[in-house]
């Protein structure tokens, strides 16, 4: 008992100062991801840049471990306003959950930016603006690269419908879009971090149909799956053409060897630090953007601009 | 382990010494809960631990641990596990949405739908349980998968998606909605339910003869049959108790968040376990107590709220809450080998494990 009293004591010896220093702190950016998806890590190292380079305070807190948890992230949300901060960064994926919380920010005098997901929610919740893309443009820019290719069956690697309602839009981006047919390789949500379960789904749905010239990944979550499909399928993979939205550590590899033809990339890391800026200039100039939208992506990234990325490291 | 052993030993230890009161569950559990709220109030109250939205807060998280938590201890304590409520929780999430939204059914009809529905999961988990003997982890494990699936195949088969919104806003008008939507002054109605079913597991627990029965079973289930426990009807009614319990835990939050969702109170079922342990309960069976995991579910909420307002990234919110858990275990333990160390020849046999 002795022992853990000392050690408390020294935890706290450790933590006071911080927690003063965080006393005096402002922006805090709460989603509906958990900080370790691949996707929002970019955000994330966004969002603490920008913490550094304007010298703010900047805090991240999703939810655990579901995309899809509104209950958590209102609590959150919560927590944020009652933590008084000088600006809130939030992602309003299920408006009609959420929208009351985030008006109790902006009527208590927060000015909150909203991010990636609520585009079209800025003046119901009194928000500056949105910093965000839009999946269904997405889906579309996606389709436009494989009719430039001249591609006539497209197989696209993504969740059953209607399990996350953004993958939903980018799918029907793409089917909107592109001008052959297209059938889905359905990935559990359960299955979105393994990596074998996506190569055995995706290949079993290549075996099944032999007219598919286009594969076509949904997400960062299916980038390393859908390369290994690749050199499994031997000649086959020459007369595929190969895409996905997202860009990844993986994707700039596959990119760089010619067997991925095209990665769209959000470039989320500006979702992460945009809205810090935003909120920064408002602050401190009462600066409000204009536009009640910026849009950061996608860009198409191929074989032929990729260098540039990679060499930022992000 | 000696059936009745917890209720004797406290019933005579509590007049011994001071000390003795830890030898109840629930009074390790509270040294674990005042340490954890001690450490936020002291380290983040200025943040805003201390006020009272938060504390609405971390009282809801603990309600939905909590509600289910108290049966779970029961049936802890007969010795059977259940992996299966956080699915039956989606489950009853999606059945609630899907007949008030699309069915057009009043409050009163689409719960009482629910619980029927979850009264039939508990009584076929239980049922599985006592006729097949195979380990109640391995059955309610495949419960767990089957429900998950049937939640999020039914919805999406029935209306495409695998969440229903605006549930609360469809069922604003209904006179019932009160009981799931409404607050007790600054807190959440769930704070009701919480200590209601609380003080309803703790009471049959310690003072009919169910509860006996409960310990018997859980304790030495030879020698209870042999003293005419009805073993296998205490536990099919456990299971029973625990499914229902999973539907007010979902209508609570369908009307906190306005939203039913298949994939809801995903890994839910180990925070339910979590709780129960925390507050005194073994894994063995024979030894648990409500109020324990009342305090258990409880100290789960404050650490989820807590850790909001520490300077510390949020990637590391996991590694924090299993050291909070871990500590709180341990501390639980030294309490408990403190205050049951036997002092008198007399007390050796009455040790607990």
């Amino acid at each position: 008992m002795r022992k853990l009293a000392l050690a408390a004591l020294v935890a706290a010896a450790i933590w006071v100062p911080q927690g003063l220093a965080f006393a005096s702190s402002t922006i805090i950016m709460v989603t509906h991801s958990p900080p370790s998806d691949t996707y929002w890590v970019s955000v994330i190292k966004g969002l603490e840049q920008a913490g550094k380079d304007l010298d703010l305070s900047v805090q991240y807190r999703g939810v655990e471990n579901n995309l899809n948890d509104p209950n958590q992230q209102r609590r959150n949300l919560e927590a944020a306003i009652a933590a008084k901060p000088d600006g809130i960064i939030v992602s309003d994926p299920t408006p009609s959950s959420l929208n009351a919380t985030i008006k109790k920010a902006s009527d208590a005098g927060i000015p909150v930016i909203l991010v990636n997901q609520g585009g079209d929610q800025v003046a119901n919740v009194g928000a500056l603006a949105f910093v965000g893309d839009d999946p269904g443009t997405q889906g579309q820019m996606g389709a436009a690269q494989f009719n430039s290719f001249g591609s006539r069956k497209a197989l696209i690697i993504t969740a059953p419908p209607g399990a996350l309602p953004f993958l939903d839009a980018r799918t029907n981006g793409f089917k909107k879009a592109f001008k052959g047919t297209s059938t889905l390789a359905e990935i559990p949500l359960s299955d979105f971090n393994n990596a074998n379960r996506i190569k055995s789904i995706t290949e079993s749905e290549l075996q099944k149909d032999g007219s598919i010239d286009a594969v076509f990944s949904i997400g960062g979550c299916c980038i390393t799956a859908m390369m290994q499909v690749r050199s499994d399928l031997g000649e086959r993979a020459r007369n595929i053409h190969w895409g996905t939205i997202d860009m990844t550590a993986s994707a700039i590899r596959s990119l760089k060897s010619g067997e991925l033809d095209f990665a769209l990339d959000a470039q989320q890391y500006a979702q992460g630090y945009y809205p810090v800026v935003m909120l920064d200039l408002y602050v401190r100039q009462a600066i409000r953007p204009a536009e009640a939208r910026l849009i950061t992506g996608p860009v198409v990234i191929t074989p032929s601009n990729v260098n540039h990325i990679e060499a930022t490291g992000r | 382990m000696e059936a009745s052993s917890q209720q004797g030993c406290n019933e005579k230890a509590g007049a011994k010494s001071g000390l003795s009161i830890l030898a109840r569950p629930e009074s390790t559990a509270l040294v674990g809960t005042v340490v954890v709220f001690s450490f936020f109030a002291f380290f983040t109250g200025h943040a805003g631990f201390l006020t009272l939205p938060m504390t609405r807060n971390y009282l809801e998280v603990g309600a939905e641990i909590g509600i289910i938590a108290a049966p779970v201890t029961l049936l802890l304590v007969a010795g059977e596990f259940d992996l299966s409520v956080g699915a039956n929780v989606a489950l009853s999430q999606s059945i609630l949405g899907y007949l008030m939204v699309y069915g057009g059914w009043p409050v009163a009809d689409a719960f009482l739908a629910a619980i029927l529905i979850a009264s039939v999961v508990g009584a076929v988990n239980g049922i599985l349980v006592v006729k097949t003997k195979l380990p109640s982890f391995i059955i309610t494990l495949a419960m767990l998968f089957i429900l998950r699936g049937i939640a999020q195949g039914g919805l999406r088969m029935l209306v495409g998606t695998t969440t229903i919104d605006g549930v609360r806003d469809h069922a604003s008008e209904d006179r019932l909605s009160f009981l799931f939507a409404s607050s007790i002054g600054p807190f959440s109605v769930s704070l009701v339910w919480w200590l209601v079913v609380t003080m309803l597991g703790a009471w049959v627990l310690e003072k009919t003869a169910f509860g006996n029965w409960i310990f018997a079973t859980g304790g030495d289930r030879r020698a209870a049959l042999q003293l005419g426990v009805p073993v296998q009807v205490v536990k099919v009614t456990l299971y029973i108790a625990v499914a229902v319990s999973t539907v007010f835990v979902a209508a609570l939050d369908i009307f906190a968040i306005n939203q039913s969702d298949a994939n809801a109170a995903t890994g839910r079922e180990f925070e339910v376990v979590t709780a129960a342990v925390i507050g005194g309960a073994l894994l063995t069976g024979g030894y648990g107590s409500p109020i324990g995991s009342f305090l258990g579910a409880l100290l789960f909420g404050m650490v989820e709220q807590g850790f909001f307002f520490t300077p510390l990234p949020d990637v590391w919110f996991m590694t924090f809450l299993g050291v909070v858990l871990l500590l709180a275990v341990l501390v639980n333990n030294y309490t408990r080998l403190k205050a049951l160390k036997p002092r008198r020849s007399g007390d050796i046999g009455r040790t607990l494990p």
